[in-house]
């Protein structure tokens, strides 16, 4: 049986604050049509990791039921996004002698250096997301994307290597092979599927730094070229800020959290001039009210993004990928939205900072058009790629009849559970 | 005649890897429990070696003549010969490498060796030097070009750099000495860390546990000899252990994270006196540390007794991983053990350089984890993020009061 030529992809992401869902089809011009979505707060999901299986499952069962009900259609195949501190990347060299005797470079050396960089040795914990090529170096002078038909003497590939944890990335496959019987088609590293729906070519070939902001971790990806030549992740993010807040100002966390909310009410990340004089009122714990001046808040802010931005510019630097970003960065995730962010990235990291949008949407796109939602929508986009490159095998028609059987079997079994 | 025969090859590459395996060969004449091997581009240095099996490489590629210090040439004429080197490693369990680095053949064939290995998915180990000083900075250069992508691609490394036997020699050594010296001290080492698996001994360790130990990702990795005689001999083996150049200190012991010992003496060697020994060897070593002990008889020793040992440190962001899943306790005989002598100190210095720029002004800043008490730290060069960062920069926000 053909694959249907739109065919309905969903992009799921257990995030620490929300679990969203996209559901869309990719048309043939690369445009999105979003289908549903669906946001529901997450709980027991720290840093990125989920904490408590039987919690999250019963929320992603709600927001892949909520997604479903406004597409009006079944969820199809489910792409997962990932992440978590488990997450690591290393950017590794494999070369190969060209032995031929007219020393031109064949598609059997590139993929043997490319085989040969791959070999990076993991322990058995490990497993391995995704292999980018970042580029290769004939003779270690000459660096060029594709060497096939080259001459040189010795090939070199740079490859760059994302790879987690094998359990922690099961558990997440694990909850949703539970809800939906089925597993999911392919889990990506967050930051890669956020590419893929906010830059276009162009800015790809330029050289771009995309940071995800979100509620636990934040991860990064540089773009260039072909391809993510680098990314990696740290986990901090908004969480922190609000911990900072509710610490250094002393009120709970559900304040400190409206507090960063409302930040563009009264400030922004980069500390106001004027911020001394202006004053907030806060609750004090049993303490009646207190007036804290608007800089404090903001002195806070700007010291845990700061830093959060220097260390991501250290990774970069000491990796070679900053300057590959050649055409600045763009923010996304929920801690894109916090005022200033942009003014403040770009100070640190010295190079021109935009709001990430996410490109080329159809459908009912009002909800998912902010940078929040980046990550399940690049999910589609990247999905839709992977089917192309994995798929057209038509399958038998028993497997075909197992696998509708066992879609069929989900459904209902989640229908009685309602 | 002996169960192990066959698994275990070891193979001296270029020039100075064959000093080696001559070496070697000379070590265990008619020990049949391995399989040793030197190769070289330069057949006529080849010529001289006795008691190891010869392999010139890539004849067609040099023409007998060695590589004259080009690492390209010593990497095109090794894997040349890829698959005569493939052959002979058939049916070996392990690889022992040796090369002197900064020559042609040694600085290029060790890549194409370290891939090969690990190709054909066999726990290999390098064991290389670095040329001394008056060698050139060239070679030196070399050397260090080569060690690069060998640390990725090669599942442990011992690099030895020549010039710390210059703590040992005296001003007139001759040169020669010098290199006698040192393919002497990395022949007993290898021959000693070979032992540990070998059935003739009184204690062995299992194959599977040497190979656990080496297939973690290595950092460093520091060999060392040590000998004694006379009546408190394995006291002055354990202090020449230590202070081998190789090894520097008892510091470098209390940072290993796994050691493989080897405890060798002549036929009088008694359970008991290397039971006593290891006791007081495994002192200088830290809790967490894996030791695994090995320890044999030999005649030719006579009266003296000597310590092979090789010690790992594991990259550090391993080392969670590794002391959950592996933590394998040492002996419960280890009696008043400094606990864990490299972290005291670090934590006194972070207290002070927190106190430090603020001192006078204000009192010591608290820290505080909120919501992230009990979770997961993240940490980045030693900073625990999850603390607020005001905090940690020693900042008193203005909240009012």
């Amino acid at each position: 049986m053909p694959r249907a030529k739109n065919e309905v992809l969903t992009g799921v992401e257990i995030g620490t604050s929300t679990i969203k869902v996209v559901m869309g089809a990719v048309l043939p011009e690369d445009e999105i049509a979003i289908l549903g979505a669906a946001e529901i707060p997450s709980l027991r999901v720290v840093k990125g990791e989920v904490t408590e299986a039987a919690v999250v499952q019963e929320h992603l069962e709600r927001a892949l039921a909520a997604a479903e009900q406004e597409a009006g259609q079944e969820i199809g195949d489910v792409f997962l996004a990932v992440t978590g501190a488990h997450i690591q990347t290393v950017n590794s060299v494999g070369s190969t002698v060209i032995n031929a005797p007219d020393r031109k470079i064949s598609e059997d050396d590139v993929v043997r250096a490319g085989r040969n960089a791959h070999g990076y040795t993991l322990s058995p914990d490990k497993k391995i997301l995704h292999y980018f090529d970042r580029h290769y170096q004939i003779d270690r002078t000459r660096e060029v994307t594709n060497p096939v038909g080259l001459v040189g003497t010795r090939l070199e590939a740079d490859v760059h290597i994302v790879f987690g944890q094998h359990n922690r990335i099961e558990t997440n496959c694990r909850l949703i092979a539970d809800v939906m019987s089925y597993p999911a088609v392919d889990v990506a590293f967050s930051p890669v599927a956020a590419g893929f729906a906010v830059l276009s070519a162009e800015e790809t070939e330029k050289g771009a730094l995309l940071i995800d902001v979100g509620a636990g971790v934040t991860e990064y990806a540089v773009f260039h070229g072909p391809g993510c030549v680098h990314s990696g992740q740290l986990a901090v993010g908004c969480d922190q800020i609000t911990n900072d807040l509710a610490l250094g100002l002393r009120v709970p966390m559900p304040k400190a959290r409206q507090i960063l909310h409302e930040l563009g009410n009264y400030g922004s990340a980069v500390m106001t001039p004027d911020g001394r004089a202006r004053l907030m009122k806060v609750d004090a714990l049993g303490r009646g009210e207190r007036k804290i001046p608007v800089s404090t808040t903001e002195q806070i802010i700007e010291l845990r993004l700061q830093e959060l931005f220097e260390n991501i510019k250290w990774d970069l630097e000491s990796r070679g990928a900053l300057q590959r970003a050649g055409g600045g960065a763009v923010l996304c995730g929920g801690g894109a939205r916090i005022p200033g962010i942009n003014r403040l990235a770009q100070h640190v990291l010295q190079m021109p900072v935009d709001t990430a949008r996410p490109q080329q949407l159809t459908g009912r796109h009002d909800q998912v058009a902010s940078p929040a939602f980046v990550v399940p929508l690049g999910l589609l986009r990247w999905g839709k790629m992977m089917l192309d490159i994995s798929a057209p095998e038509p399958m038998p028609f028993w497997r075909q009849f197992q696998v509708d059987a066992k879609k069929a079997w989900g459904v209902t079994r989640r229908a009685f559970r309602w | 005649m002996n169960q192990n025969a066959g698994e275990l090859t070891v193979i001296g590459l270029g020039g100075g890897g064959c000093r080696i395996a001559a070496t070697l060969a000379g070590l265990t004449a008619g020990s049949t429990h391995w399989q040793l091997l030197a190769a070289d581009t330069d057949t006529e240095s080849l010529s001289h070696i006795q008691g190891a099996q010869t392999i010139s490489l890539g004849q067609e590629w040099v023409k007998s003549e060695g590589c004259g210090g080009d690492a390209v040439l010593g990497e095109r004429a090794t894997s040349a010969s890829a698959d005569e080197l493939r052959s002979l490693f058939e049916g070996s369990r392990m690889v022992i490498v040796a090369a002197g680095l900064g020559g042609g053949t040694s600085s290029g064939g060790v890549r194409v060796l370290a891939r090969l290995l690990r190709e054909m998915d066999l726990v290999s180990l390098f064991v290389v030097t670095l040329p001394f000083a008056f060698e050139g900075s060239w070679r030196q250069r070399e050397a260090e070009k080569a060690l690069v992508p060998l640390r990725d691609l090669a599942e442990a490394v011992i690099v030895v750099p020549n010039d710390l036997l210059f703590t040992e020699l005296t001003a007139d050594t001759p040169a020669t000495q010098a290199f006698t010296m040192a393919d002497g001290m990395l022949a007993e080492g290898i021959h000693g860390l070979t032992r540990v698996l070998s059935a003739e001994g009184l204690i062995t360790a299992d194959f599977a546990t040497l190979k656990s130990i080496l297939r973690q990702r290595q950092a460093t990795c520091a060999l060392g000899v040590g000998q004694g005689t006379g009546e408190d001999r394995w006291q002055a083996a354990i202090d020449s252990f230590i202070k081998c150049p190789f090894v520097g200190s008892s510091e470098a012991l209390a940072d290993a994270d796994a050691a493989i010992v080897t405890l060798c003496g002549g036929m009088g060697l008694s359970v008991g006196e290397v039971r006593s020994c290891l006791t007081a060897f495994q002192q200088y070593f830290s809790e967490d540390a894996r030791v695994v002990v090995g320890a044999y008889a030999d005649d030719r020793m006579g009266d003296d007794v000597q310590i092979t040992g090789l010690l790992c440190r594991y990259r550090r962001e391993e080392t969670d991983d590794a002391g959950t899943d592996e933590q394998q306790g040492p002996p419960a005989e280890t009696p008043h053990q400094e606990t864990s002598p490299k972290r005291r100190p670090r934590k006194g210095k972070a207290l002070q350089t927190q106190g430090g720029p603020v001192q006078g002004e204000l009192p010591l800043q608290e820290q505080s984890l909120g919501i992230f008490t009990g979770v997961q730290p993240t940490t980045i060069r030693g900073e625990n993020l999850d603390i607020p960062t005001f905090q940690r920069r020693g900042i008193h926000p203005d909240v009012g009061d």
